[in-house]
C-alpha cells in the first residue's frame, strides 16, 4: 500500500477527496428539492390496488410494473415564481410535488403484446404521489410499451381509452360534440362524485366546463374539468372522463394558464453523441459483410475458418444472454405464479445450458487469440492482474493495484461530477423517479445487475474490446484515444448522467467527454482490469446512493446493501494490496505466456530458416544467350526440401538442376542444403549429367538418414546449339513442349539419389539429348504442381499439366509468363485446399 | 487428403515367408507405424518379406523411403523385400522414383512367393 500510494499520490487524493464530497454533497447537488420518500412500492402496490378494487376491478396478481413517471407539475410552479420574481417554492409544500408512479394491474392472462395490438385487453393505469395520494386513475384498453404480459380483468368490460397518454385523453376533438340534455349532465356529475367520495378526492363545486362527445362506436362520454386556484398563480386542475355509468379516467394537475404547450426540445447533443457508435457499428458491419463477399468470391475465404467460427459462436453466446436476461426481467417484472413464470423457468433451464456452454467456447477462442497475440503484443503490465487472476493468486499487488486504481479513479469521478452539480445552476433536476434509473423501484438487487449488465457488459465489450484491438495494431496513444472515446460514447448511458445534466444545460456533454477521456486515459495507464472496475464503480454508487438519500427505510437498507457491498471489495482490494500474500507474482510467468514466448521464438527462428533458406535459391534468372529462363519455389510450409539452381558452365552452357528432398520441415530443409553444396561442387567438375548426378549420389549415400532420397532432374542447356542433355534421378519427368504445342515428357531411365551405391545407379541412370527448336519450351518442376490436390483430393496430374504447357507454348509468353501463369493455374485448381507440398517451377525458353 | 487419412498394417506369418498388408495412406504420419512393423518381423529373424499393397491407397515420400530403407537392411541380412498387388496410382509413384529398377514389384502375391522360392 505504501508503495502503491508512493507511486500514485495524487490518485489517493484526488479518490479520497472525491469519495468526501460525493457522499457529502451529492445531496446538496442533486438532490435539493427530494423530500424523504414516505412509501415503498409494495406500500403503493396495496394503495392502488384498494382503490382499484373499490372501483369493481378484482386481479389475482399484485402488479404488473410501476413505473416512475416524472410530473412537471413543480415545473409548472417554478416557472410561475420566476416570472413573478419570487424565489421558487419548496417543493416539499406543494400538493402534488411532481412525481408520480404509474400501476398497471395485471390479472395474468399469457398475452403478448403483438396479440395485444390485434384484440386489445382491458388494463388499469393508477398514479400515486409517493405518500400514496392517487393523482391519475385511467381505464384503458391498449397495450402497455415493454410489458409482454397483459390483464384481462374479471371485469367484464371493455374501456373506452386505447391509450394512456392522459394529454391525449382529454384533448377532447371537438367534431365530435354531441349535445348533452341537463338531465344527462347531472347523471354524470352524479357518478363523478360518488367517484371522488369513495376515494376521498377533495373536489367540490360545480365543473368549470363540461363537453360531451361519441366514440366512434356512438357510446357517450362527458368530459368534467374543475379548474382551482394554486399556488403562484397556477391552476389546480380535476379532470374526469365519464363513460356510460361509470368514472373511466381521472386526472389532477398543476397548471399554468398562461403557457401554451411547447413541443419539447430534441437533445441534439445526446443524440449524436448516441449516433456516433452506432453509426460506426453500422459502418463497421457494412465493411465485413462487404469484405466477406469479396473475399468469398476471390476464393480466399475458409468458411470454417477458427475465426469466423468464433464470430458465430459470440455472436449467439450474446443473444443468448441477451435472451436469458430478458426472461429474467420478465420474472421478475411480473407476479409470480402465472404460466408465464413457468415458461420463464423453461426458458432458462434450456437457454442457460446452451448459453454457458456458447460462452466456454468465446473464452476458449479468447484465450486461444490472448495467447499467440495479446501477451506478445501488449505491455506485460496490462495483463499482469488478469495473469495474476488465473493462476488464482488473487490477493497479489499486481492483481489488487488496478481495482483499486479504478474505485480510486471512480470516487473522483464522482467528485467531480458532484461539484459539477454544485456549481451548475440548472444541475439540480427535481425529480427523484428519474435519479434511480431504472423501469421499476429500487430493489436490493437492481443497482448491482444494472452495473453488472450495463457497465460490464457494455464496457468491456465494446470499449475494451475496440481499445485492445486498437492496442494490438498500434502503439500511438492518440489513435487509442479516438478509438476508445468513439467506442465508450456507446456506453454514455451507462453514467446515468442525463437525469443530472439536463441536456439543454449544455453542461452535459462536457461531462460525458470529460468522463470517458478520463476512463480511456485510465485504461491506457492502468490497463483494462482497472477501467472496468471503474465503470462497476461508478455504475454502483451513482445508482445506489440516491436511492439511501430517498430516506424512506426500506430503500436505505436496500441501496445501502449494494453500497456495503462495493466498500466491502474496495476494502479487499486495500488489504490485499497492504498485504499481499505473495509479492513474487510479477517475475512468475504463467505457463501459459511461457508457451506463448516460446512459439513466437521458434516462429520467428523459422522465419531466419526461411530466410537462409530462400538465400540459397537463386533470386535472378541466369543471362544465358539464346534462352529465356525463369524459376519459382514456393514452400508449403515455413521452410522446405525442394531445391532448384543454375549453374554456368564452359561454352555458354547452362546447367539447370531442380530437385525434392524425402520428408518435409526442416530435416528436408537440411538435406536441401547439404545437396545444393554437392551439386555446386560437382558441376564443376563434370561436364556430363550423369556424372554429376553419380558422384552427387556417393555424397548423399553417406550423409543421408536412412529412408531419406532425393529426386533430381539435371539437365544441360545450350542456347547457341539448343542441345538439352538432361538426367534423371527418380525425378518428375522434365516437359519439352514445341513452339506448335507437340510435345512430351523427357522420361531418360533413372533411380533417386541416396537409394542406392553408385555402382548400381550408373547402370540404371542414363543421359538422353534432344535438340530443341526456337521458341520451345522446357519444363522442369517438383511434384508440389502434378500432386496439388483440390478440396476432393483429386490431383492436378500428368494429364492437365502438360494441357497447360501446350496451350502455353503455342502463345509468345515468356519463361517468367510460363511459371507465373502455372502457379496460378494450380491454385486455381487447388481452390481452399492447403498447400502441402513445396511447388518447384522452372520454364525455359528457347529464342 | 481427405479421402482417407486412416492407415493400418497387419502381418501374416505363412512358413518362411511373412507377407505384411499395409492399408490406406502411407505418408510421414503413419510411415513411423508400418517401419515399426516391419523392423518387427526382421528383429524376429524373418527376412523373407512380402509387402502386399492391395489396400495401399497413397504413399508419400516418407512411405517410400521405409521401403528404402527396409529392403537395404533386409539384403543385408540376405533376404528380400518382394512388393506385390500395387494399385496403378502407388506404381506410377514406385516408377516414377526408378525403384521399379531396384526392387522387385509383382502383380500379384504369389508371383511374390515364386521368386524367393526359385
Amino acid at each position: 500500500m505504501k508503495t502503491f500510494f508512493r507511486a500514485h499520490p495524487k490518485l489517493f487524493i484526488a479518490g479520497g477527496a472525491g469519495l468526501i464530497v460525493f457522499l457529502a454533497l451529492f445531496r446538496f447537488a442533486f438532490m435539493r428539492d427530494v423530500r424523504p420518500m414516505p412509501l415503498s412500492r409494495d406500500d403503493i402496490s396495496e394503495v392502488a390496488l384498494d382503490f382499484a378494487a373499490a372501483e369493481g376491478w378484482t386481479s389475482p396478481n399484485r402488479v404488473v410494473q410501476t413505473v416512475p413517471v416524472e410530473g412537471d407539475d413543480y415545473e409548472t410552479v417554478r416557472r410561475l415564481a420566476e416570472a413573478a420574481g419570487t424565489p421558487p417554492p419548496d417543493r416539499r409544500t406543494l400538493p402534488d410535488p411532481g412525481w408520480e408512479t404509474a400501476i398497471f394491474t395485471n390479472p395474468g392472462s399469457l398475452r403478448t403484446s403483438l396479440m395485444q395490438r390485434r384484440q386489445p385487453d382491458p388494463i388499469l393505469s393508477i398514479a400515486t404521489t409517493p405518500e400514496g395520494r392517487v393523482v391519475q386513475y385511467v381505464e384503458a384498453s391498449s397495450p402497455i410499451a415493454g410489458t409482454t404480459t397483459i390483464s384481462r380483468p374479471t371485469a367484464t368490460r371493455t374501456p373506452p381509452f386505447p391509450e394512456l397518454n392522459t394529454n391525449d385523453l382529454f384533448g377532447v376533438d371537438s367534431d365530435n360534440r354531441t349535445n348533452l340534455s341537463e338531465q344527462d349532465q347531472q347523471r354524470a356529475l352524479e357518478i363523478a362524485r360518488a367517484f371522488f367520495d369513495r376515494h376521498a378526492i377533495q373536489c367540490d363545486g360545480n365543473p368549470t366546463s363540461t363537453l360531451a362527445r361519441s366514440t366512434s362506436d356512438r357510446v357517450r362520454l362527458v368530459y368534467f374539468t374543475w379548474d382551482r386556484e394554486g399556488p403562484f398563480g397556477s391552476t389546480e386542475r380535476t379532470r374526469a372522463i365519464i363513460w356510460g355509468d361509470r368514472l373511466a379516467a381521472y386526472d389532477f394537475d398543476l397548471v399554468d394558464p398562461l403557457r401554451r404547450e411547447e413541443p419539447s426540445s430534441f437533445d441534439w447533443v445526446g443524440t449524436s453523441l448516441d449516433l456516433v457508435p452506432v453509426l460506426g457499428i453500422l459502418a463497421g458491419i457494412t465493411i465485413v459483410g462487404v469484405l466477406l463477399v469479396v473475399r468469398r468470391r476471390q476464393g480466399e475465404l475458409d468458411l470454417r475458418s477458427p475465426a469466423l467460427l468464433f464470430a458465430g459462436i459470440f455472436l449467439g453466446s450474446v443473444a443468448s444472454i441477451i435472451m436469458m436476461l430478458g426472461t429474467f426481467a420478465a420474472m421478475f417484472g411480473n407476479s409470480a405464479g402465472t404460466i408465464a413464470v413457468w415458461l420463464g423457468f423453461l426458458n432458462i433451464a434450456i437457454t442457460s445450458p446452451i448459453g454457458i456452454f456458447l460462452v466456454s467456447f468465446v473464452v476458449a477462442g479468447a484465450w486461444a487469440v490472448g495467447e499467440s497475440q495479446a501477451y506478445l503484443v501488449w505491455p506485460q503490465q496490462n495483463l499482469r492482474p488478469f495473469s495474476a487472476w488465473m493462476r488464482g493468486d488473487f490477493r497479489t499487488r499486481e492483481a489488487l493495484e488496478p481495482v483499486t486504481a479504478g474505485y480510486l479513479s471512480a470516487f473522483a469521478a464522482l467528485g467531480a461530477v458532484t461539484l459539477l452539480g454544485l456549481v451548475s445552476p440548472r444541475a439540480s433536476q427535481p425529480s427523484i423517479a428519474s435519479l434511480f434509473g431504472f423501469n421499476s423501484w429500487p430493489s436490493m438487487v437492481a443497482p448491482i445487475t444494472s452495473g453488472i449488465v450495463t457497465g460490464i457488459t457494455l464496457t468491456v465489450v465494446s470499449g475494451i474490446l475496440a481499445m485492445t484491438y486498437a492496442r494490438l495494431r498500434t502503439r500511438r496513444i492518440w489513435v487509442l484515444l479516438v478509438v476508445g472515446t468513439i467506442a465508450m460514447l456507446s456506453v454514455r448511458a451507462a453514467f446515468s448522467l442525463t437525469q443530472f445534466f439536463p441536456a439543454s444545460s449544455g453542461i452535459a456533454p462536457i461531462v460525458y467527454v470529460g468522463l470517458i477521456v478520463g476512463l480511456v486515459i485510465l485504461f491506457v495507464r492502468s490497463g483494462p482490469l482497472a477501467s472496468t472496475t471503474a465503470v462497476f464503480v461508478y455504475m454502483v454508487f451513482v445508482s445506489a446512493y440516491p436511492v439511501v438519500l430517498t430516506m424512506n427505510p426500506r430503500h436505505v437498507a436496500m441501496g445501502s446493501w449494494a453500497l456495503a457491498a462495493s466498500f466491502g471489495f474496495f476494502g479487499l482490494a486495500i488489504y490485499g494490496t497492504m498485504r499481499p500474500r505473495r509479492d513474487g507474482g510479477a517475475d512468475a510467468m504463467p505457463s501459459h505466456v511461457r508457451r506463448a514466448i516460446d512459439r513466437l521464438r521458434i516462429t520467428q527462428e523459422f522465419d531466419v530458416a526461411r530466410g537462409v533458406q530462400a538465400q540459397l535459391l537463386p533470386s535472378a534468372a541466369p543471362n544465358s544467350p539464346g534462352l529465356d529462363v525463369a524459376g519459382l519455389c514456393v514452400p508449403a510450409n515455413e521452410v522446405g526440401g525442394d531445391y532448384f539452381d543454375y549453374f554456368d558452365l564452359k561454352d555458354g552452357r547452362l546447367g539447370i538442376a531442380v530437385g525434392d528432398v524425402s520428408g518435409k520441415g526442416v530435416g528436408a530443409a537440411i538435406y536441401m542444403t547439404l545437396t545444393k553444396s554437392y551439386m555446386v561442387t560437382q558441376t564443376r567438375q563434370a561436364a556430363d549429367p550423369a556424372r554429376v548426378l553419380s558422384r552427387v549420389n556417393d555424397h548423399l549415400r553417406r550423409n543421408l538418414a536412412r529412408g531419406t532420397f532425393v529426386t533430381m532432374a539435371y539437365a544441360i542447356v545450350d542456347g547457341k546449339s539448343r542441345q538439352i542433355a538432361y538426367a534423371r534421378a527418380g525425378h518428375n519427368p522434365p516437359l519439352l513442349i514445341r513452339a506448335d504445342g507437340d510435345g512430351d515428357f523427357l522420361s531418360a531411365p533413372g533411380v533417386t539419389l541416396g537409394a542406392v551405391a553408385s555402382g548400381t545407379l550408373d547402370g540404371i541412370l542414363r543421359v538422353e539429348s534432344v535438340e530443341a527448336r526456337p521458341g520451345d519450351l522446357l519444363l522442369l518442376y517438383t511434384d508440389g504442381v502434378t500432386e496439388a490436390m483440390d478440396v476432393r483430393g483429386d490431383e492436378y496430374g500428368d494429364d492437365r499439366l502438360i494441357a497447360f504447357a501446350r496451350n502455353i507454348a503455342r502463345t509468345s509468353a515468356t519463361a517468367a509468363d510460363v511459371v507465373n501463369a502455372l502457379l496460378r493455374d494450380v491454385r486455381t485448381f487447388a481452390g481452399r485446399a492447403q498447400q502441402h507440398d513445396d511447388i518447384t517451377l522452372v520454364a525455359v525458353r528457347f529464342r | 487428403m481427405s479421402k482417407n487419412e486412416g492407415f493400418k498394417v497387419s502381418r501374416r506369418d505363412d512358413g518362411n515367408l511373412t507377407i505384411v498388408y499395409p492399408q490406406g495412406f502411407l505418408d510421414a504420419h503413419t510411415a513411423p507405424d508400418f517401419e515399426t512393423e516391419l523392423q518387427k518381423a526382421i528383429e524376429g529373424g524373418r527376412v523373407q518379406i512380402i509387402v502386399n499393397c492391395r489396400d495401399l491407397d497413397y504413399i508419400s515420400s516418407a512411405g517410400l523411403g521405409v521401403f528404402m530403407g527396409c529392403i537395404e537392411q533386409v539384403r543385408d541380412l540376405g533376404g528380400d523385400i518382394k512388393i506385390s498387388n500395387l494399385v496403378p496410382k502407388v506404381y506410377h509413384v514406385f516408377e516414377l522414383l526408378g525403384f521399379h529398377q531396384l526392387y522387385d514389384l509383382t502383380p500379384t502375391e504369389e508371383e511374390a512367393a515364386g521368386k524367393f522360392t526359385a
